[in-house]
């Protein structure tokens, strides 16, 4: 956009430090500098919270969040698709580098090109090439090899686009490696180019190098409008950045939790209070704390993951809970356990996710935290349920006041899921044994 | 003297700003949201320097406070009446003065209600349009809402006529004088003419402005044209005060030689004579292109030999015209720089500056442009690059309100630069309340930002 180079000139660095020092001044969410437009536009859409603000800095996220911290403003972050940049702590990046390449990674993925392409057309490229995805893939690979080996760089996008439709023999859908050879004798770079096909595979989780996610869209978009498998036509014509548009639609954003990403800007948000993604997870029943189904998932998460050298989960539940049920009817019980939710939330806020499990029992999964901290938090917790259900208004016509009996656990690294769940269960039965209203911790040492 | 820092305390009940304004620059930067008061911070400071207190009557806050280089300081407080009858009519006004040490504490009062006092109201009330309709100590509209005099005479400062001044000032009791700094306000909407009544320079409640019949503007006309007449008016002044030094150095010149050949004073040589007249001769080139002179017979060839002849009357001479011309400099020097600005910032288009005409650009295609036809970006930069260099007082407070409203986002990347060129030409330091972090550009250094009660902490305070 030639527009947009004109303003360029006008909206240095500087500029850009200004505006995120001036936006935060006054923003309880984050600021988020996204390093490329594409990017932002995910961001924006799908994963920032709405008191966050994205912004675009091409190319120089990193140096506007340094001048930035340089400023003293904080509640700034940078995410950079750069693999080779050592990432700060205000720093992230997707482990596929940039945004277009999680789309094109995605689940979501083959079914937007079912809805866009046609089942039809699909079909047939499959058959024809064996594996329409890894065609695709190996075709983007060539291109970019070639591309490296020419040392292009495109103005646009069109020429990008006419680029890689020029150096594809459309019939067969592959490489035409008479006009790529051509193209680098005349540029003297009489280098020969190896083709670096993958082997096609349909058992093999799809996934493509980190940052190379456009030049599949590339691919694909160019073969919607030029490869007629059996002369059949595609429903829909489109440009690698509608597609991408498509895709960022299509995405779930649940998918988004498998992304280190995810777990790091979770931790950020818990240690500088300043909120970045949106939630779009489901909670529990009462609508209090995160539903159930999360929490085994996000527990293997951070064991596969290992994002963090240290771990802590607790799980609670009240004592003599049914007699709140018996005596006061299960209305009131509802209340009870909305209040007992909201201490817990309130009280591991900051440290911890929270979890319902139905009925009483709640898990708390509190990544990064020392075992003395998680100690002194568990029975924090402890002490003001205790203290607040003594000033509950039904408090009077309970036999026994209202407790909580907390296992605790604590490890390091490489646990087993089994071994965490086993111990945890055992930890939260010890402390009812030992007489409940009390904290049983339990340390792994692997 | 010299503000050093403006504070106030709950403006709109909510926010305490403080401002610290010792930027070696001379320039102090405020940005913040939307509602922060930036607008009102710039209307407080003009209101307390030139003594209008209409804008504390009508926007809650408890305390206002100027101090200033000299170590005084000048604190307004403001105390809203409960249940009284005179509730409406803005707040109970104590002014706190601080000079050496000394502190000094004055009720300010509301026009009293005094049956006398009314019927001066009331002749007042003769200049004053529907709907504000007399009533108690004020007026109200007909939505019910109270108005106090200082209110009423803001809206319409012709009503001030109608009472000689010393029974209107007498009447006005409370209001303090103004404090004897400079100020000037460069407003966010430019284009339109300040019709006559609302010349915001040196209004003062004391002095009602008076206007000379050729000044006076019809309603919508552009301030443009407004400024253009006034360039004239500012040249036609200079050109009187040249002839007058003029008249008087011409006049008394055969004296002065004669006294200068008695007292055998030394006279200049030959070449230090041949050298001034040249530079002489190329500061009337340079008048004469600005429109100030005209052409008149250039000295032909002129030698040292030449000079030898009448070495005493020459230099005499040359004194006298370096005076004559000077009454031009500081005219030249900001018209100058005024069309070396506008040259860079227009397009297709150049400025010149005729004596009777005042501004006159001209298409590069040729033939006159007219001033109205001007883009209002042009005329925004224009206008305020004018109130810039040439009505900003020497010395003074210049404040300036959202520089970037209708500016070209590479002309709002120069602002700040041209506002520190003119500053120090004038001597006068100012306060910029912005938006826009192009304004900003390199200078991140001279902002303050207004703060909320939600803000982030700040990192350079606290």
């Amino acid at each position: 956009m030639p527009d947009t180079n004109a303003m360029r000139r006008f909206i240095n660095l500087d500029v850009i430090v200004n505006t995120v020092s001036m936006l935060a001044s006054n923003r309880e969410g984050a600021i988020w500098i996204s390093d490329c437009d594409e990017d932002a536009k995910f961001y924006e859409a799908r994963c920032a919270d709405k008191r966050a603000a994205v912004l675009v800095a091409p190319g120089d996220a990193s140096d506007v969040l340094h001048l930035v911290a340089g400023r003293g403003i904080e509640g700034v972050v940078a995410t950079v698709s750069d693999l080779n940049v050592i990432l700060s702590e205000h720093e992230f990046r997707l482990s596929t580098g940039d945004v277009a390449t999680l789309l094109v990674n995605s689940k979501s993925f083959s079914s937007v090109m079912n809805s866009l392409a046609g089942r039809e057309w699909l079909e047939a490229s499959e058959r024809l090439t064996g594996g329409f995805r890894s065609r695709v893939e190996s075709i983007a690979s060539s291109l970019r090899s070639i591309q490296n080996l020419l040392e292009i760089e495109f103005v646009d996008r069109s020429a990008e686009l006419s680029f890689t439709e020029q150096l594809i023999s459309w019939p067969s859908f592959t490489i035409d490696w008479a006009i790529a050879r051509s193209k680098l004798r005349s540029a003297g770079k009489d280098i020969r180019v190896e083709q670096t096909a993958k082997a096609p595979s349909k058992a093999s989780p799809v996934r493509i190098d980190p940052g190379c996610g456009f030049g599949v869209l590339l691919v694909v978009t160019a073969a919607m409008r030029n490869f007629r498998p059996r002369g059949i036509t595609p429903n829909a014509s489109l440009g690698p950045d509608e597609l991408l548009s498509f895709l960022r639609v299509g995405y779930d954003i649940n998918e988004f939790e498998s992304e280190e990403m995810f777990w790091r800007m979770r931790a950020w948000e818990r240690t500088w209070g300043y909120p970045l993604l949106t939630e779009w997870r489901l909670r529990d029943p009462l609508g209090v704390l995160w539903d159930q189904r999360y929490w085994e998932k996000d527990l293997r998460a951070h064991l596969t993951t290992r994002s963090f050298s240290k771990m802590a989960a607790m799980k609670m539940d009240l004592d003599h809970f049914r007699d709140v049920n018996n005596t006061l009817g299960h209305a009131v019980g509802d209340e009870a356990i909305r209040r007992y939710c909201a201490i817990v939330r309130d009280t591991l806020r900051g440290v911890a996710d929270v979890y319902r499990r139905g009925g009483d029992e709640v898990l708390a999964l509190c990544p990064d935290l020392e075992l003395d901290e998680a100690k002194l938090r568990a029975e924090e917790l402890r002490a003001a349920i205790e203290e607040q259900f003594m000033n509950w208004e039904f408090a009077d016509r309970l036999p026994q006041p209202l407790t909580a009996s907390i296992g605790l656990v604590h490890w390091g690294l490489d646990e087993s899921e089994q071994n965490v769940i086993r111990t945890l269960d055992q930890a939260q039965h010890d402390a009812k044994e030992q007489g409940r209203n009390r904290v049983v911790a339990v340390v792994l040492q692997s | 003297m010299r503000i050093k820092q403006v504070a106030v305390k709950k403006l709109f009940g909510i926010f305490d700003h403080r401002i610290p304004m010792d930027k070696p620059e001379g320039v102090t930067i405020i940005h913040g949201p939307n509602g922060f008061g930036k607008t009102v911070m710039l209307k407080m400071i003009a209101g307390a320097l030139r003594g209008d207190p209409s804008i504390f009557q009508t926007i809650p806050f408890d305390e206002f406070r100027l101090e200033f280089d000299d170590e005084s300081s000048w604190t307004l407080r403001a105390r809203r009446e409960r249940s009284s009858r005179k509730a409406g009519f803005g707040p109970q006004l104590t002014l706190v003065t601080s000079k050496n040490g000394q502190e000094n504490t004055a009720t300010l009062r509301d026009a009293p209600d005094s049956p006398s006092n009314r019927q001066i109201l009331n002749l007042i009330d003769t200049s004053v349009p529907r709907p504000y309709a007399r009533s108690g100590a004020g007026w109200r509209d007909n939505a019910g809402t109270p108005y106090s005099l200082d209110q009423i005479l803001t809206l319409f400062p012709d009503a001030a006529s109608t009472v000689p001044p010393e029974v209107l000032a007498r009447l006005r009791g409370g209001v303090w004088k103004p404090l004897g700094i400079d100020v000037f306000v460069i407003e966010a909407n430019r284009l339109a003419a300040t019709g006559p009544g609302e010349r915001k320079e040196r209004m003062t409640y004391y002095s009602p402005p008076s206007y000379d019949d050729d000044e006076s503007m019809a309603p919508g006309q552009q301030r443009i044209n407004q400024y253009s007449a006034d360039l004239v008016q500012r040249i036609k002044t200079v050109r009187s005060d040249y002839a007058k030094v003029t008249q008087e150095r011409d006049s008394t010149f055969p004296e002065r030689l004669i006294q200068f050949m008695r007292t055998d004073e030394v006279p200049l040589g030959e070449s230090d004579i041949v050298i001034k007249l040249k530079e002489l001769d190329q500061k009337r080139r340079h008048l004469i292109g600005l429109g100030f002179l005209d052409k008149e017979g250039v000295l032909g060839v002129f030698r040292d030999e030449d000079a030898r002849l009448a070495r005493q009357a020459l230099t005499i001479y040359v004194d006298d015209v370096g005076r004559k011309l000077s009454a031009f400099d500081d005219m030249a020097g900001r018209s100058g720089k005024l069309i070396e600005i506008i040259k860079d910032r227009f397009e297709y288009k150049t400025l010149g500056i005729h004596r009777e005409q005042g501004f006159v650009v001209e298409s590069e295609a040729g033939g006159r442009v007219n001033l109205a036809d001007l883009s209002s970006g042009e005329q925004h930069e224009l206008i305020l690059l004018y109130e810039l260099l040439f009505q900003t007082p020497k010395n003074g407070l210049i404040l300036v309100d959202e520089p970037e409203i209708s500016l070209h986002v590479a002309w709002q990347s120069r602002f700040l630069s041209d506002l520190i060129d003119v500053l120090r030409l004038n001597g006068a330091y100012a306060l910029v309340a912005t938006h826009s972090p192009t304004v900003i550009g390199t200078q991140w250094d001279l902002t303050t930002e207004l703060r909320g009660p939600k803000s982030r902490p700040d990192p350079r305070r606290d």
